[in-house]
């Protein structure tokens, strides 16, 4: 496995690991006969932020569902938080690209169906869910239905209910790809915030090279359908991440270079009328 | 919400009752120029004065008909809602029961409708067992189709929570069908009605159903007329008590509202 790192500072490594995906395939159908997944191993150190890049259909939400434990892989095993994974993952969040809330519940309510279905204390985790609406701009809507906020503001309030219980890991499955364009960037920075202060390891799948690297320690690149790792980029803009950066050079280096990944691939392919 | 609409707008009231006024003068008028005689169609007037004159066995035949419908309804959804609920849970107990339910569909339950009262003879049990042949089907279909109109990301979510798929029928399953089982109890409690007149039909000594076939048998055509007066407003009333369940459980319907098309052309006299 090829890991590239750009520059020669060297990525600190995390002590502890949060995730190994080890020879993992998925293959779907009668008989096994598509394969989903092709062979893919990489370790999620505890505490970071890894963003998975890669073509549609290539198998990334596949990978993220057997992580979460919601579906069995063909061959190969996940290891989360030091256990094997063969079930639903508990100590965990998600986020999918659509915000899922239930449209008869109020905003706070949706953000509680997490401790009501794990049976957690209501009463000690409103608290916590109003807290967190409050931390992303919703205090005034928690009493809101989600038919009433943009796609923006729901899909906030489904990251609080992501982050409700406490869990180590938070796995998002494209989170911001319903989004229009600025309400995304905007989204993205305000996530990057929060994702400092709550301190969890995250998966995060996305579409956008940029937005990998705007956000993500590393990001994992992934080949067509069957997905197999092509390679994994430290991306090292430090910890603290600005808009002006998308700009600097050093970002664009890291674009550029999975771009041209893609490139040969042939995922993408450039202008060639000159 | 319909009847917000129509609370708003004194212009849709005037259409709700001016429609029901047309056709009735659109009635005698027919009679009037085809010059049908009363004993096949008799003018509204004498309907009205046969309700009038047989008020009280109308409201006693017609307590009997409503019993043996709200009891036909009531076991349909009774066996229908939990027969759904195993349909949707099982894949295997999906097949075994799609081809029973599609049968049980294309029998004649109007011609077992005989059959039923030499088994059970002359009470109220065959029209009870009519009504509810006829308004299981929609209340099972409704369902099951309600309990399965749910994202599969909103399972997996919820699966990720640890949920129990008891969890997910209650939190998610049955808030998500509760618009369709409403429409599938408007079809139902419609059926049923005509389950019940048509087990009085068959054999019986009451009901809306025995009247209408006395009346008829007397060349009493105001009266067969009274009674299916009767009977329709009974549908009425049954059809818009769902309407009012509807509204009762109105944030459940939050879905449905949301995809209504907006009225922003109305605005424009369009």
């Amino acid at each position: 496995m090829p890991v590239v790192s750009l520059s020669k500072a060297p990525r600190d490594e995390p002590l502890e690991k949060a995730a190994t995906i080890e020879r993992v395939t998925k293959r779907f159908g009668t008989r096994d006969s598509v394969q989903a997944l092709g062979e893919v191993t990489f370790d999620i150190g505890l505490g970071e932020f890894v963003a998975i890049v890669g073509p549609s259909g290539c198998g990334k939400s596949t990978l993220l569902n057997m992580v979460a434990g919601l579906l069995p892989p063909t061959t190969g095993r996940i290891e989360v938080l030091s256990q094997y994974v063969t079930g639903p993952v508990r100590d965990l969040g998600i986020v999918f690209q659509q915000h899922l809330l239930l449209p008869w519940r109020t905003i706070l309510e949706n953000v509680l169906l997490q401790i009501e279905v794990r049976r957690m204390g209501r009463r000690e985790h409103k608290e916590r869910a109003l807290s967190l609406l409050e931390r992303v701009g919703l205090a005034d809507f928690a009493s809101s239905y989600p038919d009433q906020l943009s796609g923006g503001m729901n899909q906030r309030a489904a990251i609080c209910r992501a982050l409700v219980h406490d869990p180590e890991l938070l796995i998002m499955d494209e989170p911001f790809g319903a989004l229009d364009a600025m309400t995304r960037d905007q989204m993205a920075m305000d996530f990057h915030l929060l994702s400092r202060e709550a301190r969890k390891t995250i998966i995060f799948v996305t579409h956008s090279i940029s937005e990998a690297v705007f956000l993500a320690n590393r990001v994992v690149v992934m080949t067509p359908r069957p997905g197999r790792v092509q390679s994994i980029v430290s991306i090292d803009l430090g910890r603290e991440r600005h808009f002006e950066m998308k700009e600097d050079r050093a970002f664009a280096v890291y674009t550029r270079h999975i771009r041209e990944m893609f490139e040969s691939m042939g995922v993408l392919r450039e202008n060639t009328r000159r | 919400m319909r009847v917000k609409r129509l609370t708003g707008d004194p212009l849709a009231w005037v259409t709700v009752i001016s429609t029901p006024i047309a056709l009735v003068i659109l009635w005698d008028v027919s009679i009037e120029v085809f010059k049908i005689p009363s004993f096949l169609m008799p003018p509204s007037q004498e309907v009205w004065e046969s309700i009038v004159a047989n008020r009280q066995a109308l409201f006693l035949h017609g307590q009997v008909t409503l019993a043996e419908t709200l009891i036909g309804f009531g076991l349909s959804v009774a066996i229908g809602i939990p027969l759904a609920m195993l349909i949707v849970l099982s894949k295997l107990l999906d097949r075994i029961l799609n081809p029973i339910l599609v049968a049980s569909q294309a029998v004649p339950k109007v011609a077992l409708a005989p059959l039923l009262l030499v088994l059970l003879g002359y009470g109220a049990a065959p029209k009870i067992i009519v009504a509810l042949l006829i308004a299981f089907f929609p209340v099972v279909v409704n369902t099951a189709s309600g309990l399965r109109a749910v994202n599969r990301d909103t399972i997996k979510l919820m699966r990720s929570m640890g949920g129990s798929t008891w969890q997910i029928f209650t939190k998610v399953r049955f808030p998500t069908a509760v618009p369709h089982i409403l429409a599938g109890f408007k079809v139902a409690i419609a059926f049923a009605v005509v389950g019940a007149v048509v087990g009085e039909f068959v054999g019986s000594r009451t009901g809306l159903g025995y009247l209408m076939l006395s009346a008829t048998g007397n060349f009493d055509t105001a009266l067969v007329f009274a009674c299916v007066m009767v009977l329709t407003a009974m549908g009425i009333a049954l059809f818009y008590s769902i309407s009012l369940l509807e509204l009762v459980l109105g944030r459940f319907n939050r879905l449905s509202r949301m995809q209504q098309p907006d009225e922003g052309f109305g605005a424009y006299g369009m």
